[in-house]
């Protein structure tokens, strides 16, 4: 199989993130960013604390200008957590720094429900603002939710 | 003495050849032998029938073929294919088969359970009990290979490291997984 049919997601650790660039890896690479925003995406992921957006934008910059690949920003809308313009803003501006796309993914609701899907206005609202600013966005419907085998929903249970 | 039996797919081609003539043998036994881990997917050493009966022995008194084994099986109304796949010391990791028009992508895992602790994946629920290996990530992506040939009468199309874990993680053992996959 060609590398380019392959991606590696991962969350955003900076120096690995230099590390694949050095080693000119063939494959794609996504980051789940989710939200562009320290506090909330420290909120959502704690290591945030420790590799802030930052350190993970220069590790980007650094992977863009050695490789040459654009990256894909994985993102999930939450009600009350990053559906506000003040978020989408953001991302617009996140976006800026190297060539990219993003895929709004749907959110597979896991046991206790603290995270909810946000509202389809929301959703409109980053695609627009999102597409006025020239940036690809594709939105990622969920697949395989009634057998927990969707995004964010791998835990053994079978 | 199975405790000091090696995983054989740990090693590289060139240290299969070495072990063979140290052995004894022809160097060319390490690539026949590489050739039935890594393309044939070959579960035991008694499948490798172009190698003779005293040396299949002779791996299997030396070796042993960690494969990853598909426990269960579930398929979603939409197409989608889960498997819970046992590994050799019993820990369960999770990968997926996701069908569309135009292709089919499989979703693989890099560790069992994950390092880190993002508040909304399920995964983050269980704890990070160890790295998987390369050949345990390429065992994952050929069972889902050929799940999707025998429900889709397709190959895959392409692979997604969104799984359980944090490839990063597993850098070396992800690099190798992913060499394997692509080495024609």
């Amino acid at each position: 199989m060609s590398p380019k049919r392959i991606v590696v997601s991962t969350s955003g650790v900076p120096k690995m993130i230099k590390k694949m660039a050095d080693d000119e890896v063939k494959f794609n690479l996504a980051v789940s960013l989710h939200s562009a925003i320290d506090e909330v995406r420290t909120s959502i992921m704690p290591f945030n604390e420790t590799f802030p957006l930052k350190d993970l934008q220069e590790a980007l910059e650094y992977w863009y200008e050695k490789t040459k690949k654009a990256i894909t920003y994985e993102y999930i809308v939450w009600k009350g957590i990053n559906d506000s313009i003040k978020d989408i803003e953001a991302l617009v501006t996140f976006c800026k720094y190297v060539p990219c796309k993003v895929n709004i993914i749907e959110y597979n609701p896991i046991d206790d429900g603290a995270f909810q899907q946000a509202s389809s206005q929301a959703i409109e609202d980053y695609i627009r603002i999102l597409e006025r600013n020239n940036i690809v966005v594709n939105v990622r419907r969920s697949r395989g939710k009634d057998i927990d085998a969707a995004c964010g929903q791998l835990a053994n249970k079978s | 003495m199975e405790i000091n039996k090696k995983d054989i797919r740990a090693l590289t081609k060139e240290q299969l050849r070495d072990f063979f003539v140290k052995e004894g043998d022809e160097a060319f036994r390490g690539n026949q032998v590489y050739e039935w881990l890594w393309s044939k997917s070959a579960h035991a050493f008694e499948d490798m029938t172009n190698i003779s009966k005293e040396t299949r022995q002779m791996l299997e008194d030396n070796f042993v073929i960690n494969h990853i084994k598909v426990d269960t099986m579930q398929r979603s109304s939409d197409g989608t294919v889960k498997n819970a796949v046992r590994l050799h010391d019993g820990l369960i990791v999770e990968s997926v088969l996701i069908p569309t028009p135009t292709r089919t992508t499989a979703c693989v895992s890099s560790q069992v359970g994950c390092s880190l602790d993002c508040s909304f994946c399920a995964t983050s629920r269980l704890k990070r009990m160890r790295n998987l290996n390369p050949d345990e990530i390429y065992d994952q992506v050929v069972a889902i290979d050929n799940e999707s040939r025998l429900y889709f009468n397709r190959p895959l199309s392409n692979i997604v490291f969104m799984g359980m874990g944090e490839p990063l993680m597993n850098y070396n053992n992800v690099i190798k997984a992913i060499d394997k996959i692509t080495s024609p």
